[in-house]
């Protein structure tokens, strides 16, 4: 049961060529062939290959996703930001103004 | 293979917007669209914090047609428009295109990838962007830091709201929205600008063509006169430009819907039709026309500043900004029969530089149209052009005499690729005769760029059509 388990991995990448899968394979096999985590590094291997493999296949990449509610809050906090600058800028240097000519 | 993964891996850092989890109804997409664009135009009217403003010149900038097709506002957070997310699209075709990058279809990831490594290429073109600002004003305060800064997350912004567009939360792609945008606004501002501009020893004028129509009418006594000059002055925008300009919108919309239809002889010996849309050949020689045709432009000016009694110099332009309201304007060699004539007069002034200009944008057009179409043939994209139109083989009707083979479309093609050059030429050289508004360029351009949404394509097409 092992073994045809853990065969499913490694025939992925052989049949789509792709780019990303052979990294974390070849990872967990370096991990497999070390001595003193026989035991922990197959468990890890077919763990961690079939939580890559789902990965892979059905979320679109691992890293930060944003929303789009969020990149749009994000653009009109910054364009408020740069306008509030230019406000206290204006305030900044009319009040200097009145302090120099006082 | 171990850089490849490195710089996939560098890819994977940058965040990207997710995917809708459930179909958007048109509702949402409209309101996504709008408030991308309420953000990109309100970007494109606030100022850089920290610059220093200049008053508005008279004299426009020779990278007029770069600021159209870019989207880009001088001095405003916009300052490079829509480069970071142009200049990465583009690249990243041209190294499909030359086999630098070969793309593994048979990879589900392929997709992801290809769009992150866009975004990382957008980040470093943002971050490029800042440090040229930086380079060209020379010196280091905190000025130069914030606008830097300022520079770098609106390029940023950018690349994320055409992602959130990409990802098909909007109607339109980016790049299109922005550009089309950016183009109609300009064409409404020069109608109905209410700026005034000043000039010496004259009494002020209205920027807008019909304000200006409508303020001279009531001011003067005169009627002929106030007619006269808001119908054909010179120096800013006049009623002729706007009646031009609506006139042709509706033909670069009638050019739109324009297809040729083959008939085709399937292999097992039965009819069908192909639908070869001439609008897929018309957005590429538009803008690909306009981004190279101000390289020699600029080149002439600059070497004519500096050596203007070298003959090579006074043979590729020689440049006069006396008698033309403070432009400068090529009035002798290449440059100068490069460049449209001004009046639909000057055509009988000086019918030579009119035939070498003609002939010149249209060999250009059939030319950047044809190398498109191979560009786009490598990449797979060749059955967009081609519509099948396989639901007539259910009638099983037998093979006319005169149908071609299914191996000669791609032959057709490319004449259908010669004729789509030559119309964008045509249109070009009737649209800059007549002096529209924003060159017959930058409304094709907004017209291209827009037209897929009534066509039913929107989330299919890219930037330059395909």
């Amino acid at each position: 049961v092992d073994y045809s388990s853990s065969r499913l991995p490694v025939f992925h990448p052989n049949r789509h060529g792709s780019l990303l899968l052979p990294v974390p394979v070849l990872r967990r096999r370096r991990r497999r062939g070390r001595p003193p985590s026989t035991a922990g590094g197959s468990g890890g291997f077919s763990g961690g290959g079939g939580s890559n493999m789902l990965r892979f296949y059905t979320d679109e990449a691992p890293g930060l996703r944003l929303s789009p509610t969020m990149v749009l809050v994000m653009s009109l906090c910054f364009i408020g930001f740069v306008t509030a600058l230019h406000v206290f800028g204006k305030l900044y240097r009319s009040r200097t103004a009145a302090s120099a000519s006082a | 293979m171990s850089n490849r993964s490195k710089f996939w891996r560098l890819a994977a850092l940058v965040p990207e917007v997710q995917c809708p989890d459930q179909p958007i109804s048109p509702r949402q997409k409209f309101k996504y669209t709008a408030i991308v664009l309420f953000i990109f135009v309100t970007a494109s009217q606030v100022l850089l914090y920290g610059i220093q403003h200049q008053p508005r010149t008279i004299e426009p900038d020779p990278l007029h047609w770069l600021h159209l097709i870019l989207a880009s506002s001088r001095s405003t957070l916009l300052s490079h428009g829509i480069v970071a997310i142009l200049v990465p699209e583009v690249l990243v075709k041209i190294w499909v295109y030359l086999k630098i990058i070969t793309l593994d279809t048979s990879a589900p990831e392929t997709g992801v990838l290809m769009n992150r490594a866009q975004r990382l290429l957008g980040i470093l073109v943002a971050i490029l962007g800042a440090v040229n600002f930086y380079v060209r004003s020379q010196h280091f305060t905190v000025n130069t830091v914030l606008i830097m800064l300022q520079i770098l997350c609106s390029d940023i912004i950018v690349i994320y709201l055409d992602d959130v567009l990409r990802k098909g939360y909007g109607l339109l792609s980016g790049i299109s929205l922005f550009t089309a945008t950016n183009i109609c606004v300009n064409i409404l501002w020069k109608a109905f600008s209410p700026m005034s501009v000043m000039y010496p020893e004259q009494s002020p004028e209205f920027e807008g063509a019909v304000i200006a129509w409508v303020h001279l009418l009531m001011t003067r006594t005169d009627k002929l006169s106030a007619m006269s000059k808001a119908f054909y002055r010179q120096n800013l925008p006049n009623i002729i430009n706007f009646l031009a300009t609506c006139l042709f919108v509706p033909l670069a919309i009638f050019f739109q819907g324009f297809y040729i239809v083959l008939p085709v002889r399937t292999r097992r010996n039965f009819q069908a039709y192909c639908h070869i849309k001439l609008s897929h050949f018309l957005y590429g020689p538009v803008v690909l026309h306009r981004l190279l045709l101000p390289l020699p432009y600029v080149a002439s000016k600059v070497l004519y500043k500096k050596y203007s009694g070298n003959t090579l110099v006074n043979l590729l332009g020689k440049w006069d900004g006396l008698n033309h309201f403070g432009q400068s304007i090529p009035v002798g060699g290449i440059v100068y029969y490069l460049r449209t004539p001004p009046i639909l007069a000057d055509l009988h002034r000086d019918p030579f530089h009119a035939f070498i200009y003609v002939a010149f944008v249209l060999i250009s057009c059939v030319f950047i149209s044809m190398g498109l179409m191979v560009c786009a043939s490598s990449k797979g994209v060749f059955n967009g052009f081609v519509v099948l139109n396989m639901q007539e083989e259910r009638r099983l009707r037998l093979a006319q005499p005169d149908s071609i083979h299914a191996n000669e479309i791609r032959r057709h093609v490319m004449r259908a690729a010669c004729v789509g050059g030559f119309c964008a030429g045509v249109l070009i050289i009737f649209a800059d005769l007549i002096g529209v508004f924003c060159s017959g360029t930058g409304i094709m351009l907004a017209v291209t760029a827009s037209y897929p949404y009534v066509d039913g394509r929107a989330s299919e097409v890219g930037s330059f059509g395909f």
